[in-house]
Parts: structure tokens; C-alpha cells; sequence
């Protein structure tokens, strides 16, 4: 068997010359285009709703000031008794200094510096978590998160139900604007996500189920 | 090792029998193939928004093909830059042995995985197991297929052929704690507790890729269910295997594919989850500390080289093809033999395999069309099976060089023959007369068997009088000119 060396060398050198004289094309030569859009900023967030409620998103909208209160109101409705957040970021900052908190019953933990370490207790004990996102897309009812050490990939991924604040004002209409208007090709994080929905799967039957490995509820906070 | 599916040793012929005489394996597909064509012309209502995206998904494409080994050169220093690894594999045997050394070096017994039909491709799964190594698929419909031992029967819905009551069975037979029930969401709910664990404990995952971005060095998973998410999270490795056509140029040229590929697949405007991984974790981030990519020729070189079998590399993998497909529809997916079935199937099997291999596929298609008038990529599958039956037939000249392996396979003598007649007959108007005058008089020597055509039609018998007859004689009596 050849070396890894060979093979790359093999591989390039048969497109080369498979390749021959062929013209190689650039973006100029591209031909056709996607769907453009003028919505303004209200026509953009109820299509953001309309798309994330298609695909059984509970959608939340509230504001600045009451967003924490609604969060613990939807927790005890759902009898969760935990939740997870990062106190590094405003959810976790904001829910700290929630009095009503501890009143409630609601347990509030935050990630540890280490986040690899919180892998058992996110398979085990969580039940639930709250994250900020980056941004969101009204064309197909994403959330744009960039996961780092504060809030880790496994948060919005492990535990059965999600929460997500999403400022209205993130919101773009498509994610070619997003990737353009955010500068996403001079520097891509570690992980990039778009969420849409609950996890969920077809694959028995063509029937639809949720929870497949992913949360099986995801729930937006709109603050508007 | 081939990617060949080793089914039962039959011939095409005979897993074609065997398939067509299936009567539930036919209403299962027949239904969802409608219910999948529904799903995405419901999300296609605009049609000239529609070819415009085609149009762009086409250019975006072929610009990325047009200059593949400049782009994958320049994605591989990226990846290098961001701490990706990245591997060439010539073979399937290459690619599995590259896993296996991964998998070794860190001492792995179980390797969990998400959806990769290249994987499938290089039957990676037997390999490991010969090695001790135990890959547990995550993918729900491909953790099914494992359990029960059997392959996909469509690339996007592996196990659409299966019913509930199947995978009840199977459920209760093979998984703890899991009795027997055909409610689809307990059957879920049981599957997820059961790769729940596999995922805590597994040291490697592994994946496919649907885009590499050679701009900044992207692999960019897309999925409904989070088993890519958790294969590419939570074990400390991660190795993505994908074929080398892959790649695109920009980022800028995700989003028009994504659109095209979701829409098309499953009526989608996007999938649950796009995940896009450019290094391994950083700093005290979570997410594998290694993430390899291992890049797989098998054969796509070889349609490379020729300008108009290169389209077949501009495939996104969506299926729309194959939903679309009269022949897939009454056939599924295992009558083909092959890793990828339908029409994109029988387009590029016979360049992974070589035509000898895969000689039925080309012509297992009415040519009626409707796979290239729905490709998200506008490949012209027709016309590539119409050049692939002229190749399986065609003797290379003298120091031509070959575009596919297993030229003329197909080649017989009696057809070769039998179209010289042709050919001669229908150029000679003399002999075209006296043939067709024989053919009238002596109508009632037509053999009443015929192979193939007599089994399932009656004899074609030639009638009283020729067509050209019958107007010279219409023409006649309407006192006319000559013909």
C-alpha cells in the first residue's frame, strides 16, 4: 500500500491531468441567484416566528425588563427545577440577581471553568438550559450560535430542553447576510450552529418524532 | 473490497425479480416517494425562483470542480492552519486502514457514528470489526439497519424500507429494557437511551461531510437528528470521512446549497441542525482535542477527466433523484447492488467500480427524465447513462485511452450484427422494399416465444400490409401523386 504522501500526490496529479487545458471558472462566471428580500424589521421577526413555529418551536415574546420572570413562569409550568447558564453571559448574570429565583424553587447552576468536566452532570442531571445566540434567520427560522467555554456545545445539544434568548434586533432576513454581515469568512469560530427546531427524526415510518438525540424542546425568548 | 452489497449473490436480474414480486417492499417505497416529492415541490412553489437557484447551484458547482486540485490543496493548508488533520486515501482500503490507525493510536474499542455514505462506500464498518474495533451507527435509521443487519436502501432515508412492525421486532429483540411497541415515539425514546450510552463512553466519532469550505477551511454537517452534533462533541476525536468532490470555493457559496439541498431532499428549508466545525476545541472549550479529515478518491478521478462525466461529481447527495425516479420507485434501493442506488446511483457506481462490475445500471432507466428536471445541480443524468451504455458497448480504438474502466463489457457480436443489418437495411431503400415485402408475406413464421419480450407480451407480428403500402394505396384512390 502506498504512503499518505503517494496518495495525496496521486490523487492531485490525476485531476491535474484530468483536467487537461480545461478553463477554470470564476464567481463571474456564475450564473442564477437566490430569492432577495425586503422585509423590514417587523415583516422579518413574524417570519422568523411563522418559520421556528413550523417546526414545533415554542416561541416566547417578551421584553428587557420581563424575560427572567417569563422564564421561571414557563419552568414551573413545565416542572423543571433546574437550569443551566453561564455566568459569564447576560443570562446568567440577569437570572442571578432574580430574587423571585430562589423563592421559586428553581435551582440555578452555572458551567464550571472547565467545561469538558461538565459532561456527566449535562447527560445526567440537567435538565435544562438557557443560552444567548449570536444572531437568527427569518427566511428559515434559525438560531445562530458560535459555542465557546462559556456556553458549550454540549449545552445547547445534551439536556432534553433548550432555552435560547434572542434579541429581535439580531435578526437577519437569510444566512448569506448573516455570513456576509458578520465578516464569517475572515475568521470562523471552532463551531458554528444553526438550530431550527427540536431534534427530531423520520427515519421510522416517515413518522415524525422529536427528541431524537438532541433537546427535545426548544424554546425562544424574543425580546423585542 | 468493493462497495458492493454482497446481496445473496444474485444477479441484477434476479434482485430485480425479487424486489418487483416484494408487494410491501413496492407500497412502502411507493408512498414514500410520494410522500417525498410532495414534501419538496411544497417548498418549490416559485418555479422561476426555482431555476434560478438551480442555475446558481449548477455554476457553484462546476467553478469548484473547475479547479478542484487548486481548492483542495488550498483547503487542506487551511485546515491545516485551524489544527485539522488531513489524510488522502486512494482506495476504500486506504481510507479504513487511516481510521483504524486513528482509532489505534488512541486505544479506542467503540467508535460511535454519524450518517456517513462514504463510510457505507468502504464497508468501513466490517473492517472494524475484523480489527476489534466496535462502530455503533447513531443515525436512527442507520442504527436500525445495523441491528437487523442490512444496508441503506436510500441515501437520505437509509431505512425506508423497513416498516414499524419491523423495527418494533427488532427493537425488542435487541435492545434492553424495550418491549414490544409500535408507537414511534417510544421507539425513539428507547433507541436514544440506548446510544445515550454509547455516546457518553465512546473516545472517537465518526462522520460524513455534505460541504467542505476551502476558503476558510469548514466542514459543514447537516442533520434533523444531532447524532452528527454528538459524534462531533462529546468524544475526544472526531474523524469526518468524505469524498474529494466536496469541496467549495467560498463560504459565500454555502448558502444557496444548503437551501437547494434541504428543499430537495425532504422539503426542508433547512435542517434541524447545520453544524459548522473549522478546528478542534480550543483553549478550555468543549469538543474533540483531534478532528481528522480523511478524503476519498475511489474511482472519482476517473469521470474527472472527461468534461462531461466530470457533472456526475457535482452531486449534493439530496436523493431528489432517486424520489423522483419510476424505476426507484417500484424497484427501492437494494435491486441496484450498490452503495448508492437510483439514478445517481447508476451514473456513479459504474466510475467507482468500473462498468464490468455495474454493467445493468446504465440501462436500468426509462431515460424519461424526470431526475435531471429535479437535480438541485442540473447533472444531466440522462444523457451521462445514454454515454455510459454507448461506453459499456464501444471497443477502445487503438492508443485511445479509457475514460471508464470496463469499456465495451456490454459488447456482444449478434448486437454489433444486428445493428450493421439494421443500419445497411434502413439505408438502402431497395432492401428496405424487399424486407418489408418478406416480412408482410411471411408474417406467419414470427416465432410466438421471444426471450424476455414473450414472458410478460404477446409476439409482435407484422401486419397484412407495410405502412408504405397502405399510403401508396390511400394515396391512389385519392387519385394523388406518387409517393
Amino acid at each position: 500500500m502506498s504512503t499518505g504522501i503517494d496518495s495525496r500526490t496521486n490523487i492531485l496529479n490525476r485531476l491535474r491531468k484530468g483536467l487537461g487545458k480545461d478553463p477554470s471558472l470564476s464567481l463571474s462566471d456564475d450564473y442564477g441567484q437566490t430569492a432577495h428580500y425586503d422585509w423590514d424589521k417587523n415583516q422579518r421577526t413574524e417570519n422568523f416566528i411563522t418559520a421556528m413555529a413550523a417546526v414545533k418551536t415554542e416561541i416566547h415574546r417578551t421584553t428587557e425588563e420581563l424575560w427572567p420572570e417569563l422564564l421561571v413562569k414557563i419552568l414551573l409550568e413545565k416542572d423543571i427545577n433546574c437550569l443551566l447558564v453561564s455566568s459569564k453571559r447576560e443570562t446568567g448574570k440577569r437570572m442571578a440577581t432574580q430574587e423571585f429565583i430562589v423563592e421559586s424553587g428553581l435551582t440555578l447552576q452555572t458551567v464550571p471553568d472547565n467545561p469538558p468536566g461538565l459532561k456527566d452532570k449535562l447527560f445526567f442531571d440537567i435538565p435544562a438550559t438557557l443560552t444567548t445566540c449570536r444572531s437568527a434567520i427569518a427566511e428559515t427560522g434559525s438560531l445562530v450560535l458560535w459555542p465557546d467555554e462559556h456556553e458549550p456545545r454540549a449545552m445547547s445539544l445534551v439536556p432534553p430542553v433548550h432555552f435560547v434568548l434572542l434579541k429581535a434586533k439580531d435578526i437577519y432576513n437569510t444566512l448569506a447576510d448573516v455570513i456576509r454581515q458578520e465578516g464569517w469568512a475572515i475568521g470562523m469560530p471552532t463551531n458554528a450552529l444553526l438550530i431550527s427546531g427540536p431534534s427530531k427524526t423520520a427515519d421510522i415510518a416517515r413518522i415524525l418524532a422529536y427528541g431524537a438525540h438532541g433537546p427535545r424542546e426548544l424554546i425562544v425568548l424574543l425580546v423585542e | 473490497m468493493s462497495e458492493r452489497i454482497p446481496a445473496q449473490n444474485l444477479s441484477f436480474d434476479e434482485r430485480v425479480e425479487r424486489d418487483l414480486n416484494n408487494p410491501l417492499l413496492r407500497t412502502n417505497f411507493r408512498e414514500a416517494m410520494d410522500f417525498l416529492m410532495d414534501k419538496r415541490s411544497s417548498r418549490f412553489t416559485d418555479d422561476q425562483q426555482l431555476q434560478d437557484l438551480r442555475n446558481l447551484g449548477a455554476s457553484i458547482r462546476k467553478r469548484a470542480l473547475s479547479k478542484l486540485p487548486d481548492l483542495l490543496e488550498q483547503m487542506e493548508v487551511k485546515l491545516r492552519e485551524n489544527g485539522i488533520r488531513v489524510h488522502w486515501a486512494e482506495t476504500p482500503e486506504q481510507a479504513n486502514q487511516i481510521v483504524l490507525d486513528i482509532a489505534q493510536h488512541h486505544g479506542v474499542k467503540t467508535m460511535i457514528k454519524g450518517k456517513s455514505m462514504v463510510s457505507e462506500e468502504t464497508e468501513l464498518n466490517a473492517f472494524l470489526e475484523q480489527e476489534g474495533i466496535n462502530p455503533v451507527e447513531a443515525d436512527m435509521g442507520e442504527y436500525i439497519l445495523q441491528l437487523a443487519e442490512d444496508k441503506p436502501s436510500h441515501i437520505v432515508m437509509p431505512a425506508i424500507h423497513k416498516t414499524k412492525e419491523d423495527i418494533a421486532r427488532l427493537f425488542e429483540k435487541n435492545l434492553d429494557e424495550c418491549e414490544y411497541t409500535e408507537d414511534v415515539d417510544e421507539l425513539i425514546q428507547a433507541a436514544r437511551q440506548e446510544l445515550r450510552k454509547v455516546f457518553h463512553g465512546a473516545d472517537i466519532g465518526l462522520t460524513g461531510v455534505n460541504f467542505m469550505v476551502a476558503e476558510t477551511g469548514t466542514l459543514v454537517l447537516v442533520e434533523n437528528e444531532g447524532n452528527g452534533r454528538m459524534a462531533t462533541t462529546v468524544p475526544k476525536v472526531h474523524v469526518a470521512m468524505t469524498g474529494i468532490e466536496k469541496v467549495i470555493e467560498y463560504l459565500d457559496d454555502l448558502p444557496p446549497l444548503l437551501t437547494l439541498l434541504t428543499n430537495s431532499a425532504t422539503g426542508q428549508p433547512i435542517t434541524t441542525y447545520v453544524n459548522m466545525i473549522s478546528s478542534p476545541r480550543k483553549g478550555s472549550e468543549d469538543g474533540p482535542e483531534e478532528v481528522h479529515l480523511v478524503l476519498l478518491d475511489n474511482g472519482r478521478t476517473i469521470p474527472y477527466a472527461d468534461q462531461e462525466m466530470r457533472q456526475t461529481l457535482q452531486c449534493i447527495r439530496c436523493a431528489a433523484c432517486m424520489n423522483h425516479c419510476p424505476v426507484y420507485t417500484r424497484l427501492g434501493g437494494h435491486a441496484y447492488g450498490t452503495t448508492y442506488p437510483g439514478p445517481i446511483g447508476s451514473i456513479l457506481s459504474p466510475h467507482l467500480l468500473g462498468l464490468e462490475e455495474t454493467k445493468d445500471l446504465p440501462s436500468a432507466s426509462t431515460l424519461c427524465g424526470a431526475c435531471s428536471e429535479v437535480c438541485p445541480v442540473r447533472i444531466p443524468i440522462p444523457d451521462l447513462l445514454r454515454r455510459l451504455r454507448h461506453e459499456g458497448i464501444r471497443k477502445l480504438k487503438k492508443g485511445e485511452e479509457a475514460v471508464i474502466r470496463g469499456h465495451g463489457t456490454k459488447y456482444t457480436h449478434t448486437e454489433k450484427a444486428a445493428w450493421l443489418s439494421w443500419s445497411k437495411l434502413y439505408s438502402s431503400p431497395a432492401l428496405y422494399r424487399s424486407f418489408a415485402l418478406s416480412a408482410t408475406l411471411f408474417r406467419g413464421l414470427t416465432p410466438s416465444k421471444m426471450k424476455g419480450w414473450t414472458d410478460f407480451r404477446t409476439s409482435p407480428k407484422p401486419s397484412k400490409k407495410s405502412l408504405h403500402s397502405l399510403v401508396k394505396q390511400y394515396r391512389k384512390q385519392q387519385g394523388g401523386a406518387e409517393l
